[in-house]
């Protein structure tokens, strides 16, 4: 039991950071591009 | 025990607009450079090693748990997991969480002197690139489907923060922003406060254990600062755009307090650094690491 609390806790806590980071790199990645159009679609919209 | 989701959604819009004097981090930093989400889950690994110190020392499994979190730094969390996983040391752990947090700014600088030279507290990190307001307002959606689809014991206290977050970054809410960060947290801090104050009779607390959580708390907070900043040496094995290995102390959530220990003691080894805007990202990061290391816990010994 000690052991599973410990390795599930180290590889838990990394494994929830790591694709929490590649979700929001790639949310922010998806936003850019979307930003990015709308200002292609639109130039005059600012 | 409801209190402390309850006054995480309070403490995310409490965070004012400027990252200068926020008092809580916004998620700019964290979106901005999402490496220092890496961050929070080094912080995270002094828990682990105070669960086991704590575990040596005799204590059962939940009550180490709950000794152990008090390394995260958060109020909250730790207050949650006593409750649910050892009401016996409830009291102890929660008087502990607060007093070192209290402390951050004497305790964390030895730790960090000790494990960076000059030269790393010196390095300048580049500016953050401007975050639009779609990205902050995706951000608290995507974390927590992501987090409670990976780990759904934390998911009262993950759903609480975001949708805290929400409000803010929203924009469009100010009533809700204005009753969270006033008469809820207020209601929310008495309530909080009387019931943990009432579990602190003198049977349970004055006892020799007590004195025994009290150092497991030092101590968890000195190996998460340490974890931290190590994890931010190790990783600057690897990058190219080297961080400040000091900000790896702003792991241990207790914010904003341990991101301004971070700052000013960049700004001590070369003036021309400002780390505050850098460090509220493993900050935030330390903040979401706890929730989930909580809900590891709570899934394997609740």
């Amino acid at each position: 039991m000690l052991w599973s609390v410990v390795l599930s806790g180290v590889t838990g806590v990394f494994l929830v950071m790591l694709v929490l980071q590649l979700a929001v790199m790639v949310s922010a990645r998806v936003i850019g591009a979307l930003e990015a159009r709308g200002r292609a679609d639109h130039p005059n919209s600012d | 025990m409801s209190g402390p989701p309850r006054s995480f959604l309070c403490t995310w819009p409490l965070r004012s607009d400027t990252s200068r004097s926020c008092s809580f981090p916004s998620p700019s930093a964290c979106i901005a450079n999402p490496k220092t989400l890496l961050l929070g889950a080094g912080a995270q690994v002094g828990v682990i090693f105070t669960f086991l110190g704590a575990h040596l020392l005799g204590f059962d499994l939940p009550s180490a748990a709950s000794i152990a979190i008090i390394g995260g730094a958060d109020g909250p969390t730790t207050i949650y997991i006593g409750a649910k996983l050892a009401p016996q040391v409830l009291g102890a752990t929660a008087v502990a969480a607060y007093s070192y947090m209290a402390l951050v700014p004497v305790i964390q600088p030895p730790v960090m002197r000790l494990l960076t030279t000059k030269n790393e507290r010196r390095i300048v990190m580049r500016q953050l690139r401007p975050v639009s307001r779609l990205e902050r307002i995706v951000f608290p959606i995507v974390g927590t489907l992501v987090i409670c689809l990976l780990v759904p014991a934390s998911a009262p206290l993950m759903s609480m923060l975001m949708v805290g977050n929400l409000f803010r970054e929203s924009g469009v809410v100010e009533r809700l922003v204005s009753t969270s960060q006033t008469e809820l947290m207020n209601i929310v801090v008495i309530i909080l406060g009387l019931s943990v104050g009432a579990t602190l009779n003198a049977e349970t607390f004055l006892r020799p254990q007590v004195l025994m959580v009290f150092g497991l708390g030092l101590v968890a907070f000195a190996l998460c600062t340490a974890t931290g900043v190590l994890l931010a040496k190790f990783m600057n094995l690897f990058l190219k755009d080297k961080i400040n290995p000091l900000i790896g102390a702003a792991g241990v959530s207790a914010v904003p307090m341990s991101a301004r220990v971070v700052h000013t003691m960049g700004s001590e080894a070369n003036r021309k650094n400002y780390l505050l805007a850098h460090a509220m990202g493993p900050n935030l990061a330390g903040v979401i690491g706890t929730a989930v290391l909580a809900g590891v816990f709570l899934s394997i010994l609740g």
